[in-house]
Order: C-alpha cells, then sequence, then structure tokens
C-alpha cells in the first residue's frame, strides 16, 4: 500500500527492528517519506493471516460520516459501540454521543469488517471488540454488556452464528 | 412505529392462544362438571387474557425489558399479572367453596416452584456458561481483533 506519489523505493533504510514477542512476525517502523503513511507486508506465501493483517492495517483509522445537531462528524469505526436501525433511519452510538449515518444499515454491514462488527438482530450490528461481557439468557437470546454499560440484546437468531463465530459450539 | 405494530401482533397472538386454551378447558369443565356456562363468565376469562396478554408482551417484548435480562422480566410479570388473576379467580367464583385452600395452595405452590426453578436456572446454569461466554469471546477478540 503506497500514498499516492510516493515510490515504494524510497522506505529501504537501516532502522531499529521491532521484535513481536508472540509472534515471529517482524515489525519495523522507518521515518523516510515525506508525508503519509506507508505499509508494506512481506511475507513468505500470503496466507490467511497475512490477508487479516492486510485488512487490519486497511481500516486502521476508517471513518463514517455521522451528523449530530445538525453538525457533521467523522467517527473513528473503533470508537462505534454498536449501530441501529430505528424507523428506516440509522444511528451510530460511541461511548457517549448518538450520530445519524446518512448509509443503511445493510450498506454500513457490508462496509465493516464482518470479524469485529457483528449483526445481532435485525435492527442492530454491534462492535464485538467493545463488548465487556456476554451472558446467555433462559430464553436463548445473549445478553451483551457493552464497555459503556449499556446492554445489547442478540436474537436466539443470530445466538448460534455469534457462538461460532467466537468457537463456541454452533 | 413499526416497534409498536410488532407488539400490536404479539398481543393478538397471545391472547388469541390463551382465550383459545382457556375457552377449551372451562367448555370442558362445563360439560362435565355442572354444565353451567355465562357469557358474562367468559367476558371475565377474556378480561383475564387480554390483561395477561398485555403484561407478558410488555414484561418480556418491549425494547426496554429485553435488556433487563429474563429474571427481572418474569419477576414484573409475575407482579402484573399474579394479583389481577388472583382478583379474577375470587370474582368469577372459581376459588370459592369446599376444596378452595387446597386449590389456592396449589395455584401458589406451582407460581413459586416456576419462579425458584428459573432463579435457580439463571443462577448455576446461566451465571457459569457466561463465564464461559465471555472467556471465549475475549479470546477471539486478542487473536482476530487487537492482535491480527
Amino acid at each position: 500500500m503506497w500514498n499516492k506519489g510516493e515510490a515504494p523505493g524510497q522506505i529501504f533504510r537501516a532502522f531499529p527492528i521491532i521484535r513481536n514477542k508472540r509472534s515471529s512476525m517482524r515489525v519495523t517502523v522507518k521515518n523516510n517519506i515525506e508525508s503519509g503513511t506507508f505499509v508494506e507486508i512481506h511475507c513468505k506465501e500470503v496466507t490467511g493471516e497475512t490477508e487479516r493483517l492486510k485488512r487490519y492495517i486497511s481500516r486502521f483509522d476508517e471513518r463514517i460520516t455521522g451528523t449530530s445537531n445538525g453538525q457533521t462528524h467523522n467517527i473513528e469505526i473503533s470508537q462505534i459501540l454498536y449501530i441501529e436501525s430505528v424507523d428506516k433511519k440509522t444511528f451510530l452510538y460511541t461511548s457517549g454521543s448518538v450520530f445519524q449515518a446518512d448509509k443503511r444499515l445493510y450498506e454500513l454491514e457490508e462496509l465493516l469488517d464482518e470479524k469485529t462488527f457483528f449483526r445481532c438482530s435485525k435492527s442492530v450490528i454491534v462492535n464485538l471488540d467493545r463488548i465487556k461481557s456476554l451472558r446467555p439468557e433462559v430464553t436463548r437470546n445473549i445478553r451483551a454488556t457493552m464497555e459503556n454499560g449499556e446492554v445489547i440484546v442478540i436474537s436466539r437468531r443470530y445466538a448460534a452464528a455469534l457462538k461460532k463465530l467466537i468457537g463456541l459450539e454452533g | 412505529m413499526e416497534d409498536f405494530k410488532r407488539l400490536l401482533v404479539l398481543f393478538r397472538n397471545a391472547l388469541a392462544f390463551s382465550f383459545a386454551w382457556l375457552v377449551l378447558c372451562v367448555a370442558l369443565v362445563s360439560v362435565f362438571g355442572d354444565g353451567n356456562l355465562t357469557a358474562q363468565f367468559l367476558l371475565k376469562v377474556f378480561a383475564l387474557c387480554a390483561w395477561g396478554s398485555v403484561s407478558f408482551v410488555f414484561s418480556f417484548f418491549t425494547n426496554f425489558m429485553k435488556k433487563k435480562g429474563f429474571i427481572f422480566c418474569l419477576t414484573v410479570f409475575f407482579a402484573l399479572f399474579i394479583p389481577v388473576e388472583v382478583l379474577m379467580f375470587y370474582f368469577m367464583g372459581i376459588f370459592v367453596g369446599v376444596g378452595t385452600p387446597a386449590m389456592w395452595i396449589l395455584l401458589g405452590s406451582l407460581i413459586a416452584v416456576s419462579y425458584v426453578g428459573c432463579i435457580l436456572i439463571d443462577t448455576f446454569v446461566m451465571r457459569k456458561r457466561a463465564k464461559e461466554y465471555t472467556a471465549k469471546l475475549m479470546e477471539y477478540k486478542s487473536h482476530t481483533l487487537t492482535k491480527p
């Protein structure tokens, strides 16, 4: 991935290497370009992990446009707790604010990373990364408590998919 | 608005289901019992079913209540429905006459056993599962999300 107008040859200089203790991945940081950030992944073969890493970096600092009190904001995707559709309007909920999105729920679902944003009912998509705890119910629904204490209900229709996703039984 | 329509549909279904069952039971009792069934009695049954359906839909299907958890919903449902149920049973003359204490005890026991059963399941089974689910989610987050 290159920023526009930057040649790939510019980055190769000797810089300190930071080793990731948990994997064999090497991470190097080089401050040798004029502007922006350029990330390049080197690997022997492209595996699922490589694809995941690429997707993660591509979506780093990605934003969605939302309006609140007539003002337009660029909301960091990682800040979104959940997205809800109410009466054909889509709302983005962060820790302290609610924004109305200009896209429909299904459009946002397609746009967002399916491993992070999970469709938990007909009208809600939840950010799995911002869930603090899960609690299954006798009714087979799952209650998800978000980092800000709000509770989201994962309906039993979608509960099986969540269990499969996080590695519980299907 | 969509939510309100959904609640109305649920109310209609709950009312139809409960009233149909109770009319069937009342008809059977009437056929094999004293053979006495009045329109006034059926109206009281209908009123009881209507209140039961309202309580049920409010307690278990409104967005506000759904977020509170099953035991909370059940408690609210019992608190809304049981006093009215007891009163209606009294006015309908079901719990009047010989054998009444035994019937009251039977009703009370049924409610208490189902309530305590739900609390026990929630405390011992669901709490344990909640820990398991949360642990799995954290594991998923650490492997898939924050550390790609």
